[in-house]
């Protein structure tokens, strides 16, 4: 027991504890020998009953003496259920306390603890580390719109201009130059207010402006 | 007879030893499952050399296991004494200390192990660790007569609790030289 007995420490309070608890076992003995012994004593008094009748079973001593008996020992048992009743709360109080003395114990711990983690946290050192962290958040996000804005300037919004670019020209290329004529042809005045040799100005006008293009890989 | 036992118990042949070496060993594996059983249902942990079994309170003969009026047979005490020595051997029976010259066996019908686990899961589910208890309160006390462990002996309880402290799970107290109480942990 030795080796065993450092290791699970064995107080003097555990010690008077088992004293407690030995009395109360003592009592529970003791109250269960009187049970017994109650039980076999009616028990003797009910066979005495059954051979006694009446007035004969009054006047018999060893019935009254069995019956003096019985109520004595009740009384005990009484007591004695009393005195466990006492001891038992005596334990659980004692058992209650031991755990209260854990508690306080336990918030003791706490608190020093808590007392020494703030200590360690000034307010000088939060700041440092909120305005680092800002600065770092800060940094991220540039890193993002860089990140977001050149894959996107790069390829996708190029893309989406010349495929825009190129769709505009198909379906609103030929129509172009429609609406032009049209408006050339709105701007001339009504024929009958036309001279002659101005007819054929504006229809030279014309003519160049479409032939531009296609003359100048020519002359070149 | 208060216990239910096997077909086989009603058996003569049974009581009388047989002289075939192997007929002989089943014969003996037999009486040891009977005996086995028979303290299981009864919940006693000691038996007789004898093969009886008594009320503790009472003194009312509760079982005698060697013999059985129901065919009028009995085994002798040369055989009694080799079943005792099987179990002894097998394990399933105790010589204990205390016990030796009253000519008391301790039955194993559970394994001391078994015992000590079921102890150790009673501690852990009534609160019971790391407090004081005396052996009396584990074994008799009112609070636990729905427990298995109910009623055993004080020197069985002594044997099982022995397997926690050697388990570091567990240290003995003494009053006057006498273990009377247990720490579990």
């Amino acid at each position: 027991m030795g080796q065993q007995g450092s290791r699970i420490k064995v107080t003097e309070a555990d010690k008077a504890m088992l004293q407690l608890k030995m009395t109360k076992d003592e009592l529970h003995r003791y109250s269960r020998r009187t049970e017994n012994l109650i039980g076999t004593e009616r028990a003797q008094l009910k066979t005495l009953c059954k051979s006694l009748h009446g007035k004969q079973l009054k006047q018999d001593n060893r019935a009254r003496l069995l019956l003096k008996r019985v109520h004595y020992q009740e009384r005990l048992l009484e007591q004695c259920s009393d005195q466990i009743i006492n001891l038992e709360t005596m334990v659980q109080s004692i058992e209650f306390k031991l755990i209260e003395r854990q508690f306080i114990d336990g918030l003791q711990h706490g608190n020093e603890l808590l007392k020494k983690l703030n200590s360690e946290l000034s307010l000088e050192r939060v700041e440092n580390v909120m305005d680092a962290a800002a600065e770092q958040i800060e940094i991220q996000r540039e890193v993002d719109d860089a990140l977001s804005n050149a894959i996107l300037g790069s390829t996708v919004n190029d893309e989406i201009d010349r495929e825009l670019e190129s769709l505009d020209q198909e379906v609103n290329g030929d129509k172009d130059t429609v609406p032009r004529v049209q408006d050339k042809l709105d701007q001339l005045p009504p024929a009958n207010k036309l001279t002659e040799p101005k007819v054929s100005a504006p229809e030279e006008e014309k003519e160049p402006q479409r032939e531009a293009p296609r003359e100048e890989p020519l002359l070149a | 007879m208060s216990v239910a036992t096997p077909q086989i118990y009603k058996f003569p042949p049974l009581y009388t030893p047989q002289t075939n070496k192997l007929i002989r060993k089943q014969q003996l594996q037999t009486w040891e499952s009977i005996i086995l059983q028979s303290c299981a249902q009864l919940s006693k942990w000691c038996i007789g050399r004898n093969g009886k079994v008594y009320n503790q309170a009472t003194g009312e003969l509760l079982l005698s296991i060697f013999e059985n009026e129901e065919i009028q047979r009995s085994c002798n005490i040369e055989f009694q004494q080799e079943i005792w020595a099987f179990m002894l051997q097998n394990g399933t029976a105790l010589q204990l200390k205390e016990f030796e010259d009253s000519n008391m066996m301790a039955i194993l019908w559970e394994s001391l192990d078994s015992w000590s686990s079921t102890i150790l899961e009673w501690c852990e589910t009534s609160g019971k660790l790391n407090q004081v208890i005396t052996i009396y309160e584990i074994c008799q006390s009112d609070e636990n007569s729905s427990c298995k462990f109910y009623g055993m002996p004080t020197s069985f309880c002594l044997l099982v609790l022995q397997r926690l402290v050697d388990c570091h799970r567990a240290t003995l107290l003494k009053d006057q030289g006498k273990v009377v109480g247990v720490k579990i942990v």
